[in-house]
């Protein structure tokens, strides 16, 4: 056991803590509450790429940096921290390419890696259908054969970012005798392609990030199918593993975090109040960074994945209560802490939802973690 | 960042499982060499908080803290075998006008009293227990002479302190480690309505939960072991001190009766970790030191 950085990984820090010194200071982005969701911003994610950013985990073979996962966690530290707006190529960087690098075939890397590294694609995730929210083994997309190609008719929603993506990659059913688990493949649809439908969901802080997207007999080629047919299932828990143990589970509000230090004075319960909350988060991010060292271990991490959420989630939504109790009746103006508490308010039930909620995510430790 | 476990830290958690689980553990810990190792080896402490986990989880009491962490730190060589209580005078009601407050008090050969950045050795005094749960060694402290010798270094004063937080949390870690591991065996045994206790969603939940306290004590507390960081122990020692009090009332919940009787071995982790939170600085005392200084996300 080493629980500290490395000599690499502190010249990584000191690289990155560099760079958005710069960025700051010439003003090229404002910090925000949710900026690896809601911050999009081509121009920022082109600079991500010119400095081998993306991909950091990905094997140099195909143009990534062939670095760990814990590597990328002391990149995503500091981005998450400053509030930069890592949208366009958030889901692609963490989830799909490591999904078509673990699953695709040569020609699929070849095709669709260069361009998430380059930052110039960026991916959404169909998963989640009216009808299969936690119990994602329900979709009812289905994938039917169409000479050497497919098919793909159904409807995704919850898909974050689909009225600004170029991809989205879809969970279906292409064994239509199979049922839950079995039988489910992954493409990835253009969402250009002609039978893509996509309509706005508004959120209840009224931004537009969620999207409803309908799928009718769009056309792929067969070098959409990722992974083996009827393996999709298997593909998606190591993927889902990625997707919920990256410390935008523990910092998505440090923004109003930054904004709390600032605020806290010389008043002792303030301090101990911020100091609870800076232990559970430094305890919340040690559980983040040891779902990664699994993950470089060689296995995608899933109780210990379920656990850094599970955890993470309550402090940010706790973070959001001691600040609101800070700015009393303030709270309820656009203005307090720096303009974060409304925006982090409005978006905080989302936290032990997204990715899985708290009730999934806490089955998954029982049954894994437990045996029970 | 490493977290797997070497062929040496094995070796050492193996012996450490050995010293908890012997009859005398505290003659084995002694005959191990283990109340000298910050003296012999750099990782010293690190290997001292995974024996503090093993003793932490057997429930076993012991003047590890003083002994082995804050009598080498100070002083830079062994105590000899002695058992060291500490008073340190800096934690709230540490000091009234009948004496203070000293940790491992009962049963110390010799006490080291932490007052204004120095640390004292006291051979000859008394003491009075005042601890109301079993194996509680606090005791109210009379001095019955001047210190025999001081460490003047307030640095060194501020070392031992953090080594005292970080070794007491790793010991509170391993019993939290351990009433979640016997709290998920007894759900999975016992049977009511027809079928394990567990079968029913609320319960299992409640063992997840428990399950994801003891693995954010184990880590944070092997952090704070081997951090040389103070904010990395204050988050430790902070945390795992207001955690250790939902895991006790969880473990105690989701066992029912049994859980609270004198015979079940569930009683004498919950009595330990009510006794550690408040031993080297509670919840609330971490909190405020971690609130009050500037910390965060940084390049180091």
């Amino acid at each position: 056991m080493n629980l500290t950085f490395t000599e690499e990984q502190r010249a990584l820090r000191a690289e990155v803590a560099a760079f958005l010194d710069d960025e700051r200071a010439a003003g090229s982005f404002t910090p925000r509450v949710d900026a690896w969701i809601t911050g999009f911003d081509r121009a920022f994610t082109k600079k991500m790429a010119a400095r081998g950013w993306i991909g950091l985990t990905w094997p140099e073979k195909y143009g990534g940096g062939g670095r760990s996962y814990v590597d990328r966690l002391c990149l995503t530290e500091l981005l998450l921290g400053a509030g930069a707006p890592l949208a366009a190529h958030w889901f692609a960087d963490r989830q799909m390419g490591p999904s078509i690098l673990a699953h695709g075939t040569e020609a699929q890397k070849e095709r669709y890696l260069p361009e998430i590294l380059a930052g110039d694609v960026t991916y959404c995730i169909g998963m989640s259908e009216p009808q299969a929210g936690s119990d994602l083994a329900g979709v009812r997309t289905r994938g039917v054969r169409d000479g050497s190609g497919w098919r793909i008719t159904g409807h995704k929603i919850w898909t974050s970012l689909a009225h600004l993506s170029d991809y989205i990659y879809v969970l279906a059913r292409t064994d239509p005798a199979s049922e839950r688990h079995d039988g489910l493949s992954e493409f990835i649809v253009a969402l250009r392609s002609d039978g893509v439908t996509i309509s706005p969901i508004h959120d209840m802080s009224g931004a537009h990030h969620f999207n409803e997207v309908f799928l009718d007999e769009v056309a792929v080629d067969a070098d959409a199918l990722v992974g083996t047919e009827g393996g999709g299932w298997r593909q998606i828990t190591g993927q889902l593993g990625y997707e919920r143990a990256g410390l935008e589970r523990v910092m998505s509000t440090w923004a109003l975090f930054e904004a709390m230090r600032t605020a806290v004075g010389d008043d002792e319960r303030r301090r101990e109040e911020l100091g609870a909350l800076e232990a559970a988060a430094r305890v919340a991010r040690l559980l983040v960074f040891r779902a990664a060292a699994v993950a470089d271990a060689g296995r995608p991490p899933d109780h210990e994945a379920a656990m850094a959420k599970v955890f993470a989630t309550d402090i940010e939504q706790r973070m959001v209560e001691v600040a609101s109790q800070w700015a009393g009746r303030e709270s309820r103006t656009a203005d307090a802490f720096g303009g974060h508490l409304l925006p982090a308010w409005l978006i905080a039930p989302s936290f032990s939802i997204r990715g899985g909620t708290n009730e999934v995510l806490r089955g998954i430790i029982a049954r894994r973690a437990l045996g029970l | 960042m490493d977290f797997t476990v070497t062929d040496d830290e094995r070796a050492v958690i193996d012996a450490a499982a050995q010293v908890a689980g012997s009859p005398d553990p505290w003659a084995a810990l002694a005959e191990g060499g283990w109340l000298d190792i910050l003296l012999e080896d750099g990782r010293g402490l690190a290997y001292l908080g995974l024996v503090a986990e093993a003793l932490g989880g057997a429930g076993v009491a012991v003047p590890l803290v003083g002994t082995a962490a804050v009598w080498p730190t100070l002083f830079g060589g062994s105590a000899g075998g002695r058992r060291v209580g500490v008073a340190d005078a800096l934690h709230a009601g540490a000091e009234g006008n009948d004496g203070l407050l000293c940790e491992d008090g009962v049963g110390a050969d010799v006490v080291v009293v932490l007052r204004d950045g120095r640390g004292g050795i006291h051979e000859t005094f008394s003491v009075e227990p005042v601890g109301g749960l079993d194996g509680d060694g606090l005791a109210r402290l009379r001095l019955e002479g001047p210190a025999l010798d001081r460490c003047k270094d307030p640095e060194l004063v501020a070392e031992a302190r953090r080594r005292a937080a970080a070794l007491t949390a790793a010991e509170m870690a391993g019993a939290v480690d351990r009433i979640a591991s016997m709290t998920a065996g007894y759900v999975t045994e016992r049977q009511q309505f027809g079928r394990p206790v567990s079968a029913f969603q609320v319960v299992a939940h409640g063992a997840a939960r428990l399950a994801t306290l003891a693995q954010a004590a184990t880590w944070s507390a092997r952090l704070a072991c081997m951090s040389p960081d103070p904010s990395d122990t204050a988050a430790a020692k902070g945390w795992i001190s207001q955690a250790a009090a939902d895991a006790s009332a969880l473990a105690h919940q989701l066992h029912g009766a049994i859980g609270f009787t004198e015979e079940y071995g569930l009683q004498r982790l919950s009595k330990r970790l009510r006794t550690l939170r408040f031993a080297w600085g509670d919840d609330r005392f971490h909190y405020r030191a971690l609130g009050g200084r500037p910390l965060g996300v940084r390049p180091a």
